[in-house]
């Protein structure tokens, strides 16, 4: 029930930085457009990428930016702060869970976020590749919906752990540095894994990372899996979940002992 | 069996500071917070903390909330381990913290407030109920529906306040609570606090540097020196300790106040002289004078409660 209330309170304070979000995204669009304009030259000239459709190609670098936002892990920076300034004081003290607590606020400023750049996305789509030609399945609506809520948990699991290394360091810039320059590439937003050498993809396709972008942007540009690799995909999730909750569980409560709730 | 408020028991809390930030081998330094602190508190009225600052009267409000560990010794609330944080002390405690923000910026206080019914789950109706005892009784009934971007300080501290209490638990914990205010809503506030005593019997642990906060709400009191108890006791008790009361008056002539200054060991200046007396040699006094001098003006002021604290902590 608290979890309802916090999502709807969250919603409606999002609405008053749609504009935010909106222009946000453009802004954005502004390097999604020069890859855009690139694929769409490379293709004009004859060319191919690795086995790539024109339409794939496309739909897959819009998705992986759009699903980038939604999954990258921005909001380390509040958990933190939390952490840092003793904000967490209060948290502590009330009956919920800290961890699901900022999972609805995160994952309901995200909707919102979505649905303001929706209008953009699809304009953008539709200017490089018209109405795509997508077969649609009733089943697959189920698993993209099953995906998105695993890869949300995981990505925000990540979030979760970078930020509470917050209890141990004072600097953490750190975290923002992997954000800004590794990140695109772990997770499959600035160019899909498959231009990478063979053992390069094994490693990609193995890392939590890939569940942000990569894969979700497969999974919606083309129908490139097979049953057995979604459910490969579906597995490495699942192990990376466990793991991810045993090391979080253990941290904070570890963390927890030494923390002095500053002020 | 009676359950205790608050049981402290021979309890240690330190922290490790960084001296040097050697890369290899960094100094630290061990700040012992609180030393030995034992109290047990079991009344039904509030409970307040003084000291000057570093005392650790935060730090001991934060073992009692159990967002940090004790090093020694036990603490127990309304029964509870503080920090295990179990659901069930939660649900029976508030916190304020002076200058924190928990409320949402940019919507309106009352959305952030509507938080608390989910928080605690109690129904729509309580909630409206609760609103409207604590409207009049705080006199929020014009800053409920501004976000909290368009408050003053003062405003926002209310909200903040009534945040922390109005799931109506059995024990909040104000940490300095009036430091923001202005000394209208200060009284207020204090009214507010013995109002929800009295009538919610909603318990209070109080730490302020604002004096009067504690002694006009509180009945107990515990003086913390460089992380010990110096005094623990009824604030009755220590009003008792306020035996000093301060004589000004002014002489007809200047060698009469000079003969008043060196009688009592006061300060003169011109006519005026000023000095102090115990209580019990109050009549004596004031009758010599009367007697033995010509006095134009006199008057008796009762030592300041600052004062009182102020010699309590040099040990005066």
């Amino acid at each position: 029930m608290y979890y309802i209330g916090l999502l709807k309170q969250t919603l409606n304070e999002s609405k008053a930085y749609r504009l935010n979000f909106l222009l946000s995204f453009i802004v954005e669009l502004i390097p999604l457009l020069g890859t855009l304009f690139l694929v769409k030259f490379i293709y004009s000239s004859g060319s191919s990428f690795q086995g790539w459709d024109y339409q794939s190609l496309i739909l897959y670098f819009i998705i992986a930016r759009v699903s980038g936002d939604i999954f990258t892990p921005v909001s380390w920076w509040d958990i933190t702060n939390d952490i840092k300034y003793g904000s967490l004081n209060y948290h502590l003290l009330k009956p919920y869970s800290y961890f699901f607590h900022n999972y609805f606020v995160i994952f309901s400023t995200k909707i919102m976020y979505l649905l303001t750049s929706i209008v953009v996305v699809l304009l953008t789509m539709y200017l490089f590749i018209g109405i795509p030609e997508i077969e649609f399945y009733w089943s697959n609506l189920f698993i993209y919906l099953a995906y998105f809520i695993l890869a949300s948990i995981i990505s925000y699991q990540m979030t979760f752990l970078l930020s509470i290394s917050a209890f141990k360091f004072v600097e953490i810039e750190f975290i923002d540095s992997i954000m800004t320059f590794a990140l695109p590439i772990l997770t499959g937003v600035f160019l899909p894994f498959d231009i990478y050498p063979n053992w390069v993809k094994s490693i990609l396709e193995w890392l939590p990372t890939s569940f942000i972008a990569y894969y979700p942007a497969k999974l919606l540009s083309s129908n490139l899996f097979s049953p057995n690799e979604i459910l490969v995909i579906f597995g490495k999730m699942f192990i990376w979940m466990i793991i991810f909750t045993i090391v979080i569980k253990i941290m904070w409560k570890k963390s927890l002992k030494a923390y002095e709730g500053i002020g | 069996m009676c359950q205790d408020l608050i049981e402290v028991c021979n309890v240690s809390k330190g922290y490790k500071t960084k001296i040097s930030s050697s890369l290899f081998k960094p100094k630290f330094k061990e700040i012992n917070a609180l030393h030995d602190i034992s109290f047990t508190y079991n009344t039904s009225g509030n409970i307040g903390v003084l000291g000057r600052n570093g005392a650790g009267k935060t730090t001991l409000l934060k073992l009692m909330t159990g967002i940090i560990h004790p090093d020694n010794g036990s603490i127990k609330i309304l029964g509870h381990t503080p920090h295990k944080l179990d659901k069930e002390f939660k649900n029976q405690i508030g916190l304020y913290q002076g200058g924190r923000q928990q409320l949402i910026w940019d919507l309106p206080a009352i959305e952030s407030l509507r938080l608390s019914r989910y928080i605690y789950k109690y129904s729509k109706s309580e909630f409206d109920r609760r609103i409207e005892l604590f409207k009049e009784a705080f006199d929020i009934a014009e800053e409920l529906n501004q976000p909290l971007r368009n408050m003053s300080l003062g405003q926002r501290t209310k909200m903040e306040l009534l945040f922390s209490f109005l799931h109506l638990p059995k024990l909040v914990f104000l940490d300095e609570p009036s430091s923001d205010l202005d000394v209208v809503v200060r009284k207020k506030l204090r009214e507010f606090i013995n109002f929800c005593n009295q009538e919610l019997k909603i318990q209070f642990v109080i730490t302020s540097h604002n004096i009067n906060d504690v002694f006009e709400c509180c009945d107990k009191c515990v003086i913390l020196d460089r992380g010990t108890v110096l005094y623990y006791d009824d604030i009755s008790a220590l009003l008792k300790l306020r035996n000093k009361d301060k004589i000004t008056l002014e002489a007809t002539t200047s060698s009469e106040a000079a003969a008043i200054t060196k009688r009592f060991d006061g300060n003169q200046d011109g006519n005026n002289v000023e000095f102090f007396i115990n209580k019990e040699k109050y009549t004596e006094t004031l009758s010599f004078i009367f007697t033995n001098y010509k006095v134009t003006n006199l008057n008796v002021e009762q030592e300041l409660l600052e004062t009182l604290i102020a010699n309590i902590l040099e040990n005066k």
